[in-house]
């Protein structure tokens, strides 16, 4: 039998030495965004590669009020808290009538479904422009949040209704002998030990909503509604001379992420790359 | 298993909303390109015009031949970074924190990631450009033709190589380990191991991501539009920015609903395709 390490590429010290100088130069561009951002203007000009003279932080607080991020990060927040909300329930509940109920058509309902995977935005992004546009949605915040929820309902749906049909039936069985009625078993008895996926879909529905740019870019032409991902691109085309401005305006964004991502890090891989493996 | 036709109220809201938000505005889009516009009011329908159209616009003709270059580029540099990558991590203790590294680009909103590059390529101050110089190259326009693709499917490629490490990794660590015990008994080394035995295994997955890269390819869009802007001399335009240009700029709705149609065949074609090149191949092998 021989030992693990030998079954590797590479031999062992080689290989996490090469790993190592790999993932320098990857996440080089990300250090160098973190570098950056503390710098002067002036001192970043001179040499853009260098270090900071000074540590300037003061630049994250004038970004954070040049480009209004408080306002944008809050209408952020408010587009993903609903869109979240109802692909949780509105997924929950579709997955389970699929997985354990029976009714006429289930079967055809949960294949429409694919279409919602299939079909790339830009099918159907200007029919629902012009469907916003006649129903008065358009520059309203429900002209984002309502086909963000719709775009990832079909995914949840998956997910929940793969994961409710490895549990077994005998806990319902118990439970309606006592005279459960069939949401309260979903309610009471699914939901509770489903918490795994539940945490899954809501992590990356978030992460998804959250970064979200095509569907504002199109939707929202009105300054005060759009949310961080549109408001940061006019703004940093109407001031592309402010290097570190811009700079620390991405730095700000970005750190929260990576605190969600390194916390959740299980539940987003698994979630985004769930698209891809369950086709 | 309970039966009641009234459990269909579960699954309901969540049709209802598929329905209208994707299923209604596709068929829309569909009628839309056959419909005579004036800005936002119908004129006449049953036209061919749009289509007619297409077959002769050249901007559209170059945002083809983009769209496919970057298809070319990021087989290589998603696909195939992600191969190696995962093959470099493969039996390797502790992958989780390499694998958790190089996944972790993607977990920033498309704006921050192109903000950043399009700094990084800038041709004056730009950091790729500093670098050249003090190793005593010379500038360039990186996001001018003819670099325009390929930093942009670098950019890409920087995006998802670790998705789909992650994703070739998964395939990899169930593969049952008498396989691999076995070959190496019969003095494989590990790169044989890897390269003849584990990836056949994982064909599947490979498969997969190409379908992935070359349907993706056809809709990205978020990349485009925040690194090269308005583009007006269109070195990097692709079918989505060009989509967006024209019904929202130029607001010619018939005409952007043709191009939707035309975006929307290709990648249900490109699906067709695949899997029937893998049906295929999966005969084979049978045999």
């Amino acid at each position: 039998m021989r030992s693990k390490r030998e079954e590797t590429i590479l031999p062992h010290p080689l290989l996490i030495a090469l790993l190592v100088i790999l993932l320098v130069i990857y996440l080089f561009p990300i250090l160098w965004m973190y570098i950056s951002s503390a710098r002067s203007m002036s001192d970043f000009v001179n040499n853009p590669l260098g270090l900071p003279d000074s540590l300037h932080f003061e630049n994250y607080r004038q970004a954070f009020e040049m480009a209004n991020l408080g306002h944008h990060l809050l209408i952020s927040a408010f587009i993903t808290i609903i869109s979240v909300l109802c692909v949780t329930v509105l997924s929950s509940l579709a997955a389970y009538s699929f997985s354990r109920l029976t009714y006429a058509g289930k079967n055809l309902l949960y294949a429409f479904f694919f279409i919602g995977l299939i079909l790339p935005v830009q099918s159907f992004l200007v029919g629902m422009f012009i469907e916003f546009k006649v129903l008065g949605l358009l520059n309203t915040l429900s002209s984002v949040i309502l086909p963000l929820t719709a775009l990832s309902l079909p995914l949840a749906i998956l997910l929940m209704k793969a994961y409710f049909d490895t549990l077994p039936s005998s806990l319902e069985d118990s439970a309606r002998i006592e005279g459960a009625s069939t949401f309260q078993i979903f309610y009471y008895i699914i939901m509770p030990i489903s918490t795994a996926i539940v945490v899954t879909v809501i992590t990356f529905t978030a992460v998804n909503v959250w970064n979200e740019f095509l569907l504002p870019f199109v939707m929202i032409q009105t300054e005060n509604l759009k949310p961080i991902t549109t408001s940061l691109y006019v703004f940093s085309t109407k001031h592309s001379a402010q290097l570190t401005l811009k700079l620390a305006a991405l730095t700000i964004i970005a750190t929260p992420m990576f605190i969600v991502y390194f916390v959740f890090q299980k539940q987003i891989q698994e979630g985004i790359t769930a698209g891809a493996l369950k086709e | 298993m309970q039966k009641n036709n009234w459990y269909i109220l579960y699954a309901l809201p969540a049709v209802i909303l598929v329905t209208a938000l994707i299923a209604l505005p596709t068929i829309f889009t569909v009628l839309f390109s056959f419909t005579e516009w004036q800005r936002f009011n119908i004129t006449g329908f049953g036209t061919l015009r749009h289509y007619a159209r297409a077959l002769k616009d050249l901007t559209l003709g170059k945002a083809f031949v983009h769209n496919f270059l970057y298809i070319l580029f990021t087989i290589f540099l998603e696909v195939g970074a992600g191969l190696i990558l995962a093959g470099l991590v493969n039996h390797l203790k502790h992958s989780i924190v390499y694998r958790g590294l190089f996944f972790s680009p993607l977990i920033l909103p498309s704006i921050v990631v192109g903000v950043l590059w399009r700094q990084i390529y800038a041709a004056e101050g730009g950091l790729l450009n500093t670098i050249i110089i003090a190793l005593g190259g010379k500038a360039v326009s990186w996001l001018d033709q003819p670099y325009t693709m390929i930093s942009v499917s670098i950019v890409s490629g920087w995006l998802f190589a670790g998705y789909f490490m992650t994703i070739f990794y998964s395939g990899l660590s169930r593969i049952s380990r008498s396989v691999i015990e076995s070959a190496i008994i019969d003095g494989a080394t590990p790169f044989q191991v890897y390269t003849k035995i584990e990836l056949p295994l994982i064909k599947n997955l490979i498969m997969l991501s190409l379908l992935i890269v070359t349907t993706g390819g056809f809709k990205g869009f978020d990349l485009f539009q925040i690194m090269l802007r308005r583009d007006p001399m269109e070195s990097g335009i692709v079918l989505p920015t060009l989509l967006v240009r024209i019904f929202f700029e130029n607001q010619d709705i018939g005409y952007g609903s043709a191009i939707s149609m035309i975006l929307t065949a290709v990648v249900v074609l490109i699906m067709v395709i695949i899997s029937l090149i893998n049906k295929a191949v999966g005969e084979v092998e049978e045999y």
